[in-house]
């Protein structure tokens, strides 16, 4: 019964980390960009719910929308007017940039914010509903419920909205995409703003289940990385099975005492790709 | 008095790095840096700041090596700073249960241990390209303390989790000669800058040199001339570590007490801060690294000054800086330094604007 808890415990904490995936996959699948600016999203979209818990009192999931749209608005200026001048060159020089954006953003909080830990705590935080001699804490179930629902939602824009199509047209053949009328600059901006919205929304929902502070998102750029490659680029239900791979390894890894999260994540990614570097490395044509 | 040498040391390596002034004048403006750098230390009054320009200059001439020639976004060289201090201090400290090798052997040992490890390393990340390599090199500095601190393998040898100390240095005694621990510090940064200067002054018009540039290029037109890459590329993470390395531990010979937490050893500010120097000064450029580690020094000196204190301004300004750069001299100031042509704004502009949607 014991194991039957831990692998609900790793569900749980997976579905989190498929949201924290989720926006990093579509940016790089569609602008071949690594957004290492991606962790600093999630930090902002954390702070911003801590804050409108703490001084209006809203609760964290309901307050989602509000961050998701304030932090779209953030990737999508961000996009539209600094990456957008830098997306044909070589590759070091947008990794450079985001991780600028990144060091910027995460070093201007430590100054605003400090680097105390703090933590959304609504009146449900310690509950849990109990099923048998099982427990499902409360924030986590509704984080469960809001990535499967933020997945089914990306999928719906991409596959039945016109928008949507654009995006995808524009990943497979940026030149067909621009001959065929898609305004490029305001398609790649939207792609990053929802990818940001998206990693807002991960942030929220860390800040109900992890205490943070500006300094631990770091660890999130790998983590997100590394769902991105087990999973598959490119691939919504990709992001959502890596996320649980994650989750359910990082419990048991915590059980068994095993070295920290961050060290066996990193093996089984370096493992990954080992001993699959071909099928990794097929997708070609990176300097869209 | 920093300020003014950080400045001469800049406009000399300038004069050397200019193509297409007379070849007097740029070995006059070299002879005229090495003596400005020897005298350094007797001129300030605190050559802390020199030091650690010199040993970060270090460190960035390593990356160079990976980042700026083979054009591999190497990500994590922190790891190999930090090795390499810690392999150092293993062999030097008098701590229980540790050799207490004298200095010269214990960073020899540190950079050839880090460089071998490196090379294991590198083997398996370098199959990797692009944004893999990059994430892969990021988890490599990640992991580094974790390992370091894996007291089930390493037992005490790396402190097992208490601080790791180097002997501390009080003076320092050659041929009558004596030097203060400050100046010893310094002049070691000193040899270790020169020596990575003229490392890349002499690979860099080596087939070593020039196959890593091809690599850069093209690696499937440099595999197809017969290069081979996997070796050329093992080779520049290599010397990368090495250098890396060489600089690690010179900074915690002079920190003497260190942790995993130590913020001189493993910092993201110290990843950061090889890339940012390299990036300012000109990747796969003989003298920008020491451009750009004068420039960023000089410029955290100006602030110091002004401002009083840098540290929580530091990370701040150096991602400022990157963003700056990127956009509007992402060739690094060698590209002034290189122009034929009148350098005017619209340079900038052209930089600005050349690769957007």
């Amino acid at each position: 019964m014991e194991y039957v808890q831990h692998i609900v415990n790793g569900v749980l904490a997976g579905f989190l980390l498929a949201l924290v995936a989720l926006g990093f996959s579509m940016v790089w699948g569609i602008l071949n960009i690594i957004n290492l600016a991606h962790a600093a999203f999630i930090m902002m979209g954390a702070f911003l719910s801590y804050y409108m818990w703490q001084k209006i009192g809203l609760d964290p999931f309901l307050g989602l929308p509000i961050t998701m749209v304030a932090l779209f608005v953030v990737g999508f200026l961000l996009q539209k007017y600094v990456i957008n001048l830098v997306i044909r060159a070589s590759l070091l020089v947008t990794l450079l940039l985001t991780f600028g954006i990144e060091g910027l953003a995460i070093n201007l909080a430590l100054r605003l914010f400090t680097a105390n830990t703090r933590a959304v705590r609504p009146s449900y935080a310690n509950a849990s509903l109990a099923l048998g001699s099982l427990r499902l804490p409360y924030t986590l179930l509704i984080g469960a419920g809001v990535t499967i629902l933020l997945t089914l939602l990306l999928y719906l824009f991409l596959d039945h909205t016109w928008t949507g199509r654009s995006i995808r047209a524009l990943a497979l053949d940026r030149t067909a995409a621009s001959l065929i009328g898609i305004d490029i600059g305001r398609t790649y901006a939207l792609t990053f703003g929802i990818g940001a919205a998206l990693a807002g929304a991960a942030g929220t929902l860390i800040a109900t289940y992890n205490g943070f502070s500006p300094g631990s998102f770091d660890p999130y750029n790998v983590l997100a990385f590394s769902i991105v490659v087990l999973g598959g680029l490119g691939s919504i239900p990709g992001a959502l099975v890596g996320g649980l791979v994650f989750g359910l390894v990082s419990e048991f890894a915590s059980v068994y005492a095993l070295p920290q999260r961050e060290v066996i994540i990193f093996a089984i990614l370096i493992l990954v790709l080992v001993v699959r570097p071909t099928g990794l490395l097929g997708k070609r044509g990176y300097n869209i | 008095m920093n300020l003014l040498i950080f400045l001469l040391a800049l406009v000399l390596a300038i004069v050397v790095g200019r193509p297409r002034w007379p070849r007097v004048l740029r070995l006059g403006a070299l002879a005229a840096l090495v003596v400005l750098m020897v005298a350094a230390p007797y001129i300030s009054k605190s050559p802390g700041v020199l030091f650690d320009a010199l040993t970060a200059m270090t460190v960035a001439y390593g990356w160079n090596f990976i980042g700026g020639y083979a054009g591999y976004p190497a990500f994590g060289n922190v790891a190999f700073l930090g090795l390499g201090a810690f392999v150092a201090a293993g062999f030097m400290s008098k701590q229980p249960h540790h050799p207490h090798l004298p200095w010269y052997v214990g960073i020899t040992l540190g950079v050839i241990i880090t460089t071998l490890f490196s090379a294991l390393v590198g083997i398996v990340v370098l199959r990797l390209r692009g944004h893999y390599f990059a994430i892969a090199t990021l988890g490599v500095g990640i992991a580094m303390p974790e390992i370091i601190n894996w007291t089930a393998i390493f037992k005490s040898f790396f402190g097992g989790g208490l601080p790791l100390n180097f002997p501390l240095v009080r003076g320092f005694d050659l041929l009558g000669l004596h030097l203060s621990a400050d100046r010893f510090f310094y002049y070691l940064a000193l040899i270790a800058a020169f020596f990575s200067v003229g490392l890349t002054a002499w690979l860099s018009r080596t087939k070593f040199g020039y196959s890593l540039l091809a690599i850069r290029e093209n690696e499937e037109a440099a595999e197809v001339m017969g290069i081979n890459t996997t070796i050329a590329k093992v080779e520049a993470y290599m010397l990368s570590a090495a250098l890396a390395a060489l600089g690690g531990a010179i900074v915690g010979y002079r920190l003497t007490n260190m942790t995993t937490e130590s913020s001189a050893i493993f910092n993201p500010i110290n990843n950061l801060q090889m890339i940012i120097i390299v990036l300012i000064g000109g990747l796969a450029t003989v003298w920008g690294p020491w451009v750009g580690a004068v420039i960023l020094f000089g410029i955290q000196e100006l602030i110091q000054t002004l401002a009083g204190s840098i540290l929580e301004w530091q990370g701040i300004v150096f991602s400022a800086i990157i963003i700056v750069v990127v956009l509007f001299l992402p060739s690094g100031v060698m590209q002034l330094v290189r122009a034929r042509a009148r350098i005017t704004w619209q340079l900038f502009l052209h930089n600005l604007l050349e690769y957007r949607v």
